[in-house]
């Protein structure tokens, strides 16, 4: 509130000290001022002195602990309750399953008292980020990215490489989805620029994916970046012409598929043979996949199905579905499914209610972070895809998938809380310059790079 | 003539919505428009106008917009959506139900027969 008259702010701060959400105060404060302005000019013209009609002005605003209550009312932050039922239901049932099984062989009796741990503190971070003000992560979009990469990277160098690459790129990489989502949004107006540059960040998470390696990681990030940058551009965030926007993404990006069939086709030819003939190789790579499979395929309606040859590896992991579907029936499995199902309506509800960009691309970075893992997940658990190593978000035993998934759902949330207290402030405000332009004879080329980005 | 104010409260949001649906306006530009058009019957203070704006534009009835006007001032523009034009009707509906029931008791010549749909 930064007001030229001593009593327009006083008026402002009475009004904002009974409103208890701090986010709508500048908005509010911003439109009372430009009222009481034109109030004040109605004045002016009609032969008052500028004091006398300032003061007339503030006066018709009425009184402004009343005007402020009032405001109060309709400016109370929002809590989504059935994301909030339905990840409780999910969380309690996961515990339920982790008691149920805890101490039933040697390598399970640590599950439970493991489960309650990590909730608590998967609830915890969910808390922090959902009553944290995310808007204010909007402002260094570039430093958030890099230091998750720098992060990963040391855990890299500073931990030993264990079979089967380093588990910990999966959970970097639902941070990145995010994080990508601010460098996108601090690229809006750059253009064609604006495209490359959100790419060559892409790159550079993918880079981690690939030394890791984790082709499940790389996967995620790949899914969810091309799903933000693909609607960034069909909402015109990058202020160019869609079709070419949709070129530079997709041009580069079908060539160097084209060249990894090519070179890897062998290794991809195997993986076809296995969706086609499951028999292929039954004993290496084709065995998990029949080992499910089957499962699946002898479960019940309702009841167990597990007999002595029943082997799911990884079940309260990677396979916990097929697990629930052979140990409960079909009806189990399906409901845990269509409890995803709503779930994932409900989040993408929430962001086709974003009107501001940040909170758009935020929001639907972490939906479709969430999202993918799940669909994933539950095509690789009936298999209807080759399996993967996956998490089951909120389900899943596992305390770094669950303190992530949380921290996605509360940035989600923290998103929903305010959705309505955050509109587009940028139309006027934005950034607009573009990355090249020609004046007086001068040529200016302008990244954006340097300047931080505020809302507001 | 000054009316009083309980008159006015239930109509104001619908005297809103219709300010709304005739072009895009922002608030002080509705109080002046509405005394206008009533001819100095109704003023409506800000401290009444903007909680009823703020609530139309979270229900999805209005939409907000800021834009550059006459005098250089960004000015925060609300425009009325397809749910807020249903709004509209629904409250005029039921508006013109409730004066010509209002005027059948005080002088028995209105109507109400065009309105048996409310």
């Amino acid at each position: 509130m930064q007001s030229s008259n001593k009593h327009v702010e006083e008026f402002l701060q009475s009004v904002c000290n009974e409103i208890k959400c701090k986010s709508v105060h500048k908005s509010v404060a911003r439109e009372l001022e430009n009222h009481i302005e034109d109030q004040k000019t109605e004045y002016v013209n009609k032969g008052f002195d500028e004091e006398t009609a300032l003061k007339k002005a503030i006066k018709e605003m009425g009184n402004p602990a009343s005007v402020g209550r009032e405001l109060d009312k309709t400016h109370r932050p929002k809590t989504e309750w059935s994301i909030l039922a339905i990840t409780s239901v999910l969380v309690i049932l996961s515990g339920t399953i982790q008691f149920l099984f805890s101490g039933t062989s040697q390598d399970t009796s640590y599950m439970f008292s493991h489960f309650l741990l990590y909730s608590l503190i998967g609830i915890a971070a969910f808390l922090i980020v959902y009553f944290f003000d995310y808007t204010l992560f909007s402002t260094y979009p570039k430093l958030i990215y890099t230091g998750i990469f720098i992060m990963t990277l040391l855990v890299f160098v500073f931990s030993n490489k264990p079979y089967g690459g380093f588990i910990y790129m999966y959970y970097a990489v639902l941070l990145f989805i995010p994080a990508f989502a601010g460098i996108v949004y601090s690229l809006k107006d750059k253009g064609y620029l604006g495209i490359v540059i959100s790419g060559l960040f892409y790159l550079s998470g993918a880079f981690l994916c690939l030394i890791s390696p984790s082709v499940i990681s790389l996967l995620l990030l790949t899914i969810s970046a091309f799903t933000i940058i693909t609607t960034s551009i069909a909402k015109g965030f990058f202020k160019v012409n869609k079709k070419i926007g949709f070129a530079i993404v997709y041009v580069p990006t079908l060539l160097s598929f084209i060249i990894l069939i090519i070179k890897a086709h062998e290794y991809i030819s195997k993986i076809f043979m296995i969706y086609l003939y499951p028999g292929f190789d039954p004993k290496g790579a084709g065995y998990l996949y029949l080992m499910l499979r089957n499962t699946v395929s002898q479960a019940r309606l309702i009841g167990s199905s597990l007999n002595e040859n029943t082997i799911i590896p990884l079940w309260n992991t990677d396979f916990t579905l097929t697990y629930i579907i052979a140990r409960w029936g079909y009806v189990a499995g399906i409901a845990i499914t269509a409890l995803m199902a709503i779930l994932i309506v409900r989040m993408f509800i929430i962001v086709s209610k974003q009107k501001n960009s940040y909170s758009f691309l935020l929001s639907l970075s972490s939906t479709i972070a969430i999202t993918a893992q799940i669909v994933l997940y539950v095509l690789s658990n009936i298999s209807i895809i080759a399996p993967i190593q996956i998490t089951l978000p909120f389900f899943s035993f596992g305390a770094y998938s669950f303190i992530t998934n949380m921290i996605l759902l509360g940035l989600l949330l923290s998103v929903y809380r305010r959705s309505h207290l955050i509109s587009d402030r940028f139309k006027g405000t934005q950034h607009k310059k573009p990355v090249l332009s020609f004046e007086n004879g001068k040529l200016t080329i302008d990244f954006g790079l340097l300047k931080p980005k505020k809302l507001q | 003539m000054k009316i009083d104010k309980s008159l006015m409260a239930g109509s104001t949001t619908m005297l809103i919505l219709k300010l709304l649906d005739t072009e895009d306006m922002y608030g002080y530009q509705m109080i002046e428009e509405l005394e206008r058009r009533s001819q100095n019957v109704f003023t409506l203070k800000a401290g009444t106008l903007y909680p009823i704006l703020h609530s139309l534009e979270q229900g999805g009835m209005v939409e907000s917009y800021d834009r550059l006007s006459e005098g250089k001032r960004t000015r925060k523009y609300y425009s009325i959506t397809n749910k807020g034009k249903k709004l509209f009707k629904e409250k005029q509906a039921e508006w013109d139900c409730y004066t010509t029931s209002v005027n059948q008791v005080l002088g028995g010549f209105g109507l109400c027969n065009h309105l048996t749909s409310m």
